[in-house]
C-alpha cells in the first residue's frame, strides 16, 4: 500500500462547482462576459472550455481544453514553483 | 457450519481489500457512479475513485516488477469547490476541471498526463534527451490505458497526442516503436525504466548535462538495434558509457545451450563484470528459453560478485517472457 506522501495530489473542481470556485476567486463575471483568454492559444475562455487555472506572479492564468494548451499549462505551472 | 461460511467469506474479502486497497477502490467507484444520481458528492467520489484505482493499481503492478520504484507516485484527486484568491496564489497549484463521469475519458487523459509528468523518473527527467523522454511518457501512458482497458481514452490519446506528434519518420515515432517492441518482451519495464531511473539517482545532477543526454541517446540506440535484431544477426547488447553501464543477454537459441550448456552465457556475464558493467539483464521468450534463464539465475544464487535483483515473467503475445536482472556488486560505485 502506498503511503500518503506517495501520491501526487491533483486539485480538481467538478464542472458543477466551477461557477462557485470562480465566484470565490472573484473571476466569474470576467469569464461569463468573455473577458478572459487562454494564456496559450488566445481563445476566449468560457465555463465550457475552461480546463485549468493556476496562479503565476500574483496573476491567475487560464487555460482552455485544448490538450496542447493543457500540457503547456502543466509545464508552465512547474516553473512557477521554481520562480518563487 | 452454515453460518460460519458467510463470515469466512466476509473476513476473506476484508483481508483481500486491506491487502489490495486499489481493488476496493475500484468497487467503490462502481458503487459511487451508480449512486451519482443521488448527489454531487457521490458523483465526485465516482469520478475520483475510478481514476485513482486504475492509476494506483498500475503503479503498484509496475513497481512490483522492479527493485526500486520507477513510478514514484500514485494519484489522489482533491476536490476544490471554493477558495480565496490569496490562498490560491499562496498554494501555487493547478486546479483542473473535471467533467461528469459520463465524460470520464477526458478526465482520465488529463489526469494521466499530469501524473506521468510527476511520477515517471522524476529524478532523471531533466537528464534525458527530450525525444526519448517524450517517448517514455507516451509508452507509459499507452501502457496504462491498454492494461486498464481504457480504450476510449486511448483513442483520445492517439488522436490528440500521438498522431499529432509522432509523425512518420520522426525521432519520436522511432523511439516509441523501440519502446513498444521492448515492452512486448518485458524489457521496457525490466530494463529501460530502471536504467533511466537509476541515472538520476546515481548522478544526482540537477543541471542539464550534454554528456549524459548523449549517453541516453547511445543507450536507446543500442536497444533499438537489439529490438530489431534478426535471428542470427550479430548486434552488441552492451552499452558501456560513463553513467550507463549495462548489458542485455538475449537467450534465443536452444541449440546453443544444448551444445555448450550455460558456459557461453556465464562467460559473457563474467566478461561484463571485468568490463565494469553494472547491470546485466538476461531476457528470454518461451518456456524452453526461460528454463535456461532460471538455470543462470540459480548459478548466481550464492555469488559474492553478482546479486540477483529480480526475476520477472510477463505474457508476451501467446507466450511468456522473462527478464532476470543481475547486479555486479563491485562495479556499482564506479563511474
Amino acid at each position: 500500500m502506498m503511503s500518503d506522501s506517495k501520491y501526487h495530489e491533483i486539485d480538481a473542481v467538478h464542472e458543477k462547482n466551477l461557477k462557485g470556485l470562480l465566484e470565490s476567486l472573484g473571476l466569474l463575471e470576467d469569464v461569463e462576459k468573455g473577458r478572459i483568454n487562454c494564456n496559450f492559444c488566445g481563445k476566449t475562455i468560457t465555463l465550457e472550455n475552461l480546463q485549468c487555472i493556476y496562479p503565476k506572479n500574483d496573476e491567475i492564468i487560464f487555460c482552455c481544453d485544448d490538450v496542447k494548451c493543457f500540457e503547456q499549462a502543466l509545464e508552465d505551472s512547474k516553473k512557477v514553483k521554481t520562480d518563487v | 457450519m452454515i453460518t460460519s461460511i458467510p463470515w469466512a467469506v466476509i473476513v476473506g474479502l476484508l483481508l483481500y481489500f486491506i491487502k489490495n486497497p486499489e481493488k476496493a477502490e475500484k468497487w467503490y467507484s462502481i458503487i459511487a457512479r451508480s449512486l451519482s444520481f443521488i448527489s454531487l458528492e457521490w458523483e465526485k467520489r465516482g469520478v475520483a475513485s475510478d481514476i485513482q484505482s486504475d492509476i494506483n493499481s498500475f503503479v503498484k503492478n509496475i513497481n512490483s516488477k522492479t527493485k526500486h520504484p520507477v513510478l514514484y507516485y500514485g494519484v489522489k484527486v482533491k476536490w476544490i469547490s471554493g477558495t480565496t484568491r490569496e490562498a490560491f496564489v499562496k498554494k501555487g497549484k493547478v486546479i483542473v476541471k473535471m467533467q461528469q463521469h459520463k465524460n470520464q475519458a477526458k478526465n482520465f487523459l488529463y489526469t494521466v498526463m499530469d501524473w506521468v509528468n510527476k511520477s515517471l523518473i522524476p529524478e532523471g527527467r531533466h537528464l534525458l534527451d527530450k525525444a526519448i523522454l517524450r517517448a517514455l511518457d507516451f509508452t507509459c501512458i499507452n501502457k496504462v490505458l491498454v492494461e486498464k482497458k481504457r480504450y476510449d481514452v486511448r483513442q483520445l490519446f492517439l488522436d490528440e497526442f500521438y498522431e499529432r506528434e509522432a509523425t512518420k519518420g520522426s525521432l519520436l515515432e522511432k523511439y516509441c516503436s523501440v519502446f513498444d517492441k521492448l515492452d512486448k518482451t518485458g524489457l521496457f519495464v525490466g530494463v529501460v525504466l530502471p536504467e533511466f531511473s537509476s541515472l538520476g539517482k546515481r548522478t544526482g545532477s540537477m543541471m542539464l548535462d550534454e554528456k549524459i543526454r548523449l549517453e541516453t541517446i547511445g543507450f536507446t540506440g543500442m536497444l533499438e538495434k537489439l529490438s530489431r535484431k534478426l535471428h542470427g544477426e550479430d548486434v552488441s547488447p552492451t552499452y558501456n558509457g560513463e553513467n550507463i553501464k549495462c548489458s542485455v543477454v538475449l537467450i534465443a537459441k536452444q541449440e546453443k545451450y544444448l551444445l555448450h550448456g550455460l558456459s557461453p552465457y556465464l562467460n559473457w556475464i563474467n566478461k561484463c563484470c571485468a568490463d565494469g558493467i553494472r547491470s546485466i539483464y538476461v531476457s528470454a521468450i518461451g518456456d524452453a528459453n526461460i528454463s535456461i534463464v532460471r538455470k543462470i539465475q540459480d548459478s548466481y544464487a550464492e555469488s559474492k560478485k553478482i546479486s540477483v535483483v529480480s526475476a520477472e515473467t510477463q505474457p508476451a503475445d501467446d507466450k511468456k517472457a522473462m527478464v532476470l536482472y543481475l547486479e555486479v556488486k563491485n562495479n556499482q560505485s564506479q563511474t
